[in-house]
C-alpha cells in the first residue's frame, strides 16, 4: 500500500523538507518550530521585568548584579504546527488518467509525511458534501503508517458540496494551522464561499487545484450524452470545435478566477494537472510556491 | 392577437423540419419506385404507361449495382441522421463546465438547430436530384412532330462473325452503334426498330421512348439465317412512302380541265432516316425505290484485308446410277482471305444412327481475288467423297466439318446431309387405258418414287368397285395424287382428299362453267415460274387437236399454259389444302388417237415428274429441299398422325401438332444449324438445316450498297462523347455522403 502512494526513495527525499507556515501558530505540544509565545526553549527572545510569581529560574542574574533590578529572561517557545489536509472525496475526483483522486492522495501522503517528519500535528480529512472521514491527529514519523492506512481506505464517493463541507470544517476546527485543500473545484455551487470560510479563520490556506488532462483538453467529439459522475446530471451536447473552444475558455476562466480569488485573500493557489509527475509537483512546484522548503 | 401570432410562429418553427422531411420523402418516393422498377426489369412496361399517361419516360444508363447503391443511399442517409440523434452516453467528472459552455453557445442555439437540419434536407434534395438525374427523366412531346428514324439491324448468320481486332461479334457492334444512335437522337425524335435476316420483323414500332427502343435493341439475338434486305426495306417503305392513291396529289393531272378541279390530298408519307447496321452481305435490291427514306449504311465489321473465313457453300450427295449403294458426296468450300487456307475436311457418315464411315482430306483453298471494281471473288475448292454400302432403304446422315483456327465465322464451317428414300407418292389413275401415261408411270425411274394404281373406266362405272377402290381410300386420304383421265367425279363432294390432275375433262369443282370446244390450238404462253413448268423449254411447240375453253375462269386461277383467244390449256384450282390441276386437252382422243404432240417433247416426262414430285409428296435425298435456318418444313403424314415430336440439334424436344383439316404437319422453328429429328412420322425423319450460303460466308463488309439506282456509301458508325456526367453525379453523391460523415465525426476538431 505504501508503495502505491509513496516510494521509499521518495520518502528519503521528503525528509529534507518541511511545511512552511507564513504565520506562526500555537500548538498544543512543543514542536520543532518557534512560536510567537515565549516559553521554554533555548532560543532567547527578550527580557521583561520580574513580577511576583515568575519562575525564579529565569531571572537574569547578570543584569541583577549590574543594574540591581530583577529581569526575567524570555525564550522563544518551540511549538508544533497543525496541518490539516482536506481531501476532496467526491466522485468527480475519480476521473482521468492519471486518476485525480489517486494523485490527490499521493500529494496528501507526501505532505502528511513531511508534516509528521517535522513533528507537526497532521490531520487528514476527506469530504464531499460534508466531512466524511477524519484521521486522528498524527504526529511523528512513526505515525506515517497510520496516515497511509487512512489514505488507502478512502474511496471516492458522493456528490460534492465544497461550501457546506468547508463550513462544517470551519465550525468544527479550532485553533490555528495550515490548511491544505486538494480538490478539482468542479463544484456547481462555486468555490468562493468555501474559501471565505477558511480565510476567515486566519489559517494559512493552500489550494491545490487538481485536474486531469482529459478535463483540460477533452478528446471526445460528436453527439454525446454527458452524464455527471456525481449527480447523474445529463448534458446532451454536440461536441464540435466551437463547443470545445468554449469549454476551454470556461475552464481557463475557472482557473483564473480561482487563482485571483486566492491571491487576493492570501491563499496560495497551485494548479496541479495530473499529467505533471507527482514527485515533480512536490519537490519543485510546491517548494517554488512556498508550501515546502 | 400578438400571443396567437407568436404561437403560430412557434408551431411553424417546430413543424417546419418534419414537414420539409415529409415533402422530401414524398418527392423521393417516385424516384425510388422507378429505380426499383428498373432493377426488377419492368422499366419498359412502366415507361410505356408513363409515356401514355404522363408523357414522361426514364432511362437508367448505369450498371445494376449502381442502381442498388442509389436505392440504398436515402435509407443510409436517414439512418445516419437517426444514428446522429442517438447520442452516445459518456460519464464525465462534472457537467459543470459543459453546461456553462452550452449556455454560452445557447445564444444562437436556434440557428444551430436550423443549420443542422437544413443540412439533412439539403442532402435529401441533392439525393433526389441525383436519382432523378440518373434516371434520365424526360418529357415527351407530341409524337409526329419530331424527326423519324428507323434502325435496321441485321442479325443474320454472318453477323455472328468475330472479326479480329473487335471485342465481340458483329451483331454486338451493330447493337452498340444503334444504341449510340438512339442516345444521339434528339428527345423529340421518333424511332423504330426493324430486325432482319431471311425475313424482317418490326421489333418496335415508332416510339419516342428511347428507353423502350434501347431495350428492344438489347434484346436482339443472333440467328443462323441468311440475309435478305428486301422485306426490311419494304417494311420501312410501307411507312415512309404511302402508296399512290387516286385521291392524292401524285395523280393530279397537269392540265386540269376547267370545272373538273378536284381537291387532291397531299402525298403523305413519313420522311425517315434509315440507319442500316449490317455487313452488307445480302443480294442488293435492284428494283427498290427509296423515296422518302434517307438510307444511311453503317458497315459493321473490320476491313477487307483482315477478314478470314472458310465456309462450306455446297454440300449434296448423289447415288451412283450403276450401284445405288454408293453415294457420292460433294462439297464446295470458299476462302475469302487474301491468303490460301488449309483445312482438314472431315466427313462422318452415320447410317441409322451408327458410325458407318469417316473420311479426312486435307485441302488447300486458294486465296480470294479482288476484281477491279472492288468485288471479291472467293477462292474455291471442291471435295468429293465416295461412300459405299449405303443401302437405299436406310437413312444415312453425313456431317462435313472444315474448321480452322483462323476463321471469323463458325456457322459455315460444317454442314449436314440426310440421304435415303423416305416416301413414295401414292397415285391412282382413273380412266380408260392410256398408253402414254402408262409408259411414263410404269417406267422404273417412276416406280422408284411412286406407287401407282389404276382404276379402269369399267371399274369406275361399277359403284361397288369405285367405292372400295376410290371413294373410301380417297376420303381417308390414302392417295397423294389422283389422275382423272377423261373421267371426272360428278359432284364436288366426290372429290378425294388428295391432289388431283384432270386430263381432258373439267373437274366438278369448276362449278359447271360453260366450256367452249376449241380445236387446233398451240401453246402461246406459259408460266415458267410455276413448279410444274420449272426448267421446261420448248413448250411453244406443243400443239393440241381438241380442247375446251372455260368461258369464265374462276378468279385468281393460276394459268400455266395458255393458247390463243384466252384459251387456258393448263391451270390449277385450289380446293382447301389440295390442288386440282386441269389440263383441258386429253392426251388421247376417244378414238385412242394422239390428241397432242406433247408426249413427243422432252418436256413431257419432265413435266410429269414435276407433277409427281410436287403433288405426290415424294421426298428423297435428291429432291429434299435445302433447309436453312428459318425455313418451314412441311410433311404429309397419315391421317391418324395428330402430332410429331421434334428434337433439335441441342436435344431439346418439342411437339408440333398437325393443323385440323390439313394433311401435313408444319415444323417452323428450324432456327439452329444441325440435325433435327422428327418422331411420329412413319418412318421417322431426320432433317438437316444448313447455312450453305455464299453471301453469308463472304463476310467482307460491303463498303457501299446499291439500292435500286441509288448508291449508298458506308458511313462510319456515329461516335459521341462518353456520358461522363453520370459518373460525375455519382462522385457528387459520394462526396455528399462523405461530407455528412465528416460533419458528424467532426474530424476538423
Amino acid at each position: 500500500m505504501t508503495a502505491t502512494l509513496l516510494e521509499p526513495d521518495f520518502l528519503r527525499r521528503l525528509e529534507q523538507l518541511e511545511i512552511v507556515s507564513r504565520k506562526i501558530f500555537q500548538g498544543k505540544m512543543k514542536g520543532d518550530r518557534l512560536s510567537r509565545k515565549k516559553g521554554q526553549s533555548v532560543e532567547f527572545a527578550d527580557f521583561r521585568n520580574y513580577v511576583v510569581g515568575d519562575d525564579l529560574r529565569f531571572l537574569d542574574w547578570s543584569l541583577l548584579g549590574r543594574l540591581d533590578k530583577l529581569f526575567i529572561r524570555l525564550f522563544q517557545e518551540e511549538e508544533d504546527l497543525h496541518v490539516d489536509l482536506l481531501l476532496d472525496q467526491s466522485l468527480s475526483m475519480d476521473f482521468g488518467e492519471p486518476n485525480k483522486f489517486h494523485y490527490a492522495r499521493q500529494v496528501a501522503a507526501a505532505l502528511g509525511f513531511i508534516g509528521l517528519n517535522s513533528l507537526d500535528r497532521v490531520v487528514v480529512e476527506t469530504f464531499h458534501h460534508r466531512s466524511v472521514l477524519r484521521s486522528e491527529p498524527l504526529r511523528g514519523r512513526r505515525s506515517l503508517w497510520r496516515l497511509l492506512d487512512f489514505l488507502n481506505q478512502v474511496r471516492p464517493t458522493g456528490a460534492g458540496d465544497l461550501n457546506r463541507a468547508m463550513r462544517e470544517f470551519t465550525l468544527r476546527r479550532s485553533g490555528k494551522g495550515v490548511v491544505i485543500l486538494l480538490s478539482d473545484f468542479l463544484d456547481k455551487g462555486g468555490f468562493e464561499d468555501a474559501l471565505r470560510y477558511l480565510v476567515a479563520r486566519q489559517w494559512d490556506v493552500f489550494v491545490l487545484h487538481i485536474l486531469s488532462p482529459q478535463e483540460i483538453d477533452p478528446e471526445f467529439v460528436g453527439d454525446l450524452r454527458l452524464v455527471d459522475a456525481e449527480d447523474a446530471d445529463v448534458a446532451e451536447v454536440t461536441v464540435n470545435a466551437a463547443l470545445l473552444e468554449r469549454y476551454r475558455k470556461n475552464l481557463q476562466a475557472l482557473r483564473s478566477s480561482l487563482a485571483t480569488f486566492c491571491t487576493r485573500r492570501g491563499i496560495s493557489y497551485l494548479f496541479a494537472p495530473t499529467d505533471v509527475p507527482f514527485d515533480q509537483l512536490v519537490l519543485h512546484s510546491l517548494r517554488q510556491r512556498g508550501l515546502l522548503r | 392577437m400578438e400571443p396567437r401570432r407568436a404561437g403560430w410562429l412557434d408551431s411553424l418553427r417546430k413543424l417546419w423540419f418534419p414537414l420539409g422531411l415529409a415533402l422530401c420523402l414524398a418527392v423521393l418516393l417516385p424516384g425510388l419506385v422507378l429505380l426499383v422498377g428498373h432493377l426488377l426489369g419492368v422499366a419498359p412496361k412502366w415507361n410505356e404507361w408513363l409515356e401514355r399517361r404522363l408523357g414522361i419516360s426514364f432511362h437508367f444508363p448505369l450498371a445494376a449495382w449502381t442502381g442498388w447503391a442509389l436505392l440504398a443511399a436515402p435509407v443510409l442517409l436517414i439512418l445516419l441522421y437517426f444514428l446522429k440523434l442517438r447520442r452516445q452516453p459518456r460519464t464525465i467528472s462534472s457537467t459543470y463546465l459543459w453546461h456553462k459552455s452550452m449556455e454560452d453557445l445557447r445564444v444562437n442555439r436556434l440557428f444551430r438547430w436550423l443549420r443542422n437540419n437544413v443540412l439533412l434536407l439539403l442532402q435529401l434534395l441533392v439525393l433526389i436530384a441525383l436519382i432523378f438525374g440518373i434516371l434520365g427523366l424526360r418529357l415527351h412531346g407530341v409524337v409526329g412532330t419530331g424527326r423519324y428514324y428507323i434502325l435496321m439491324i441485321d442479325n443474320s448468320a454472318s453477323m455472328s462473325a468475330r472479326d479480329s481486332g473487335m471485342p465481340g461479334t458483329r451483331l454486338e457492334a451493330a447493337k452498340e452503334a444503334a444504341l449510340r444512335e438512339i442516345d444521339a437522337a434528339p428527345d423529340d425524335a421518333v424511332g423504330m426498330l426493324i430486325v432482319f435476316n431471311s425475313a424482317a420483323e418490326i421489333r418496335q414500332s415508332y416510339t419516342s421512348n428511347k428507353s423502350l427502343l434501347r431495350q428492344r435493341v438489347r434484346e436482339i439475338e443472333p440467328t443462323q439465317r441468311r440475309t435478305r434486305i428486301d422485306e426490311a426495306l419494304a417494311l420501312a417503305d410501307s411507312l415512309a412512302n404511302q402508296r399512290v392513291s387516286a385521291e392524292n396529289e401524285a395523280v393530279k393531272p397537269e392540265d386540269v380541265q376547267p370545272g373538273q378541279v378536284r381537291v387532291y390530298a397531299p402525298v403523305e408519307g413519313i420522311q425517315a432516316t434509315v440507319h442500316l447496321y449490317s455487313d452488307g452481305r445480302f443480294p442488293e435490291p435492284s428494283d427498290f425505290i427509296l423515296g422518302n427514306l434517307d438510307l444511311r449504311y453503317h458497315p459493321i465489321g473490320s476491313g477487307d484485308a483482315r477478314s478470314r473465313n472458310v465456309g462450306v457453300v455446297v454440300f449434296n450427295a448423289l447415288r451412283d446410277d450403276s450401284d445405288r449403294s454408293v453415294v457420292r458426296v460433294f462439297a464446295r468450300l470458299v476462302n475469302i482471305a487474301e491468303q490460301p487456307a488449309s483445312r482438314n475436311v472431315e466427313l462422318v457418315c452415320r447410317v441409322d444412327g451408327r458410325l458407318h464411315k469417316q473420311f479426312r482430306e486435307p485441302v488447300t483453298i486458294p486465296a480470294a481475288r479482288r476484281r477491279e471494281n472492288g468485288e471479291w471473288i472467293p477462292g474455291e475448292r471442291s471435295v468429293t467423297f465416295e461412300v459405299g454400302d449405303v443401302d437405299e432403304d436406310r437413312e444415312a446422315v453425313f456431317h462435313l466439318l472444315a474448321a480452322g483456327a483462323d476463321d471469323d465465322l463458325a456457322a459455315d464451317n460444317e454442314a449436314w446431309l440426310v440421304v435415303g428414300i423416305v416416301r413414295k407418292a401414292c397415285i391412282l389413275i382413273v380412266g380408260a387405258e392410256n398408253r402414254i401415261l402408262r409408259a411414263f408411270f410404269d417406267d422404273d425411274s417412276t416406280r422408284s418414287i411412286a406407287e401407282v394404281d389404276y382404276l379402269s373406266a369399267a371399274d369406275w362405272q361399277d359403284a361397288a368397285t369405285r367405292g372400295r377402290r376410290f371413294v373410301e381410300p380417297g376420303r381417308q386420304g390414302a392417295f397423294d395424287l389422283v389422275i382423272f383421265d377423261r373421267i371426272a367425279p360428278e359432284k364436288a363432294d366426290d372429290m378425294p382428299q388428295a391432289n388431283t390432275f384432270f386430263i381432258g375433262v373439267a373437274p366438278p369443282t369448276l362449278g359447271g362453267k360453260e366450256l367452249e370446244p376449241r380445236r387446233n390450238v398451240f401453246v402461246k404462253a406459259w408460266s415458267s415460274a410455276h413448279p410444274l413448268l420449272r426448267y421446261l423449254g420448248g413448250l411453244h411447240e406443243i400443239g393440241v387437236g381438241e380442247t375446251f375453253r372455260v368461258a369464265e375462269m374462276p378468279p385468281r386461277t393460276a394459268r400455266l399454259l395458255e393458247g390463243p383467244d384466252e384459251t387456258v390449256l393448263l391451270f390449277t384450282l385450289t380446293r382447301g389444302p389440295f390442288t386440282d390441276v386441269v389440263q383441258t386437252f386429253p392426251l388421247l382422243t376417244q378414238a385412242d388417237e394422239w390428241n397432242t404432240n406433247w408426249p413427243l417433247q422432252p418436256s413431257f416426262p419432265m413435266f410429269w415428274r414435276n407433277v409427281v414430285f410436287e403433288y405426290g409428296g415424294v421426298r428423297d435425298s435428291n429432291t429434299e429441299e435445302v433447309l436453312r435456318p428459318g425455313s418451314i418444313w412441311r410433311w404429309r403424314v397419315d391421317p391418324s398422325t395428330k402430332q410429331v415430336e421434334v428434337t433439335d440439334p441441342e436435344n431439346r424436344r418439342s411437339v408440333v401438332e398437325r393443323s385440323p383439316n390439313r394433311p401435313e404437319v408444319e415444323v417452323a422453328n428450324l432456327e439452329k444449324l444441325g440435325l433435327y429429328r422428327i418422331a411420329g412420322t412413319n418412318p421417322s425423319r431426320t432433317l438437316a438445316v444448313n447455312l450453305l450460303d455464299e453471301d453469308e460466308s463472304m463476310i467482307h463488309p460491303r463498303e457501299s450498297l446499291k439500292v435500286g439506282d441509288h448508291e449508298v456509301a458506308g458511313e462510319s458508325v456515329r461516335r459521341q462523347p462518353r456520358e461522363i456526367w453520370k459518373w460525375l453525379i455519382l462522385i457528387a453523391l459520394v462526396a455528399v455522403l462523405l461530407e455528412w460523415f465528416v460533419y458528424n465525426r467532426r474530424v476538423a476538431v
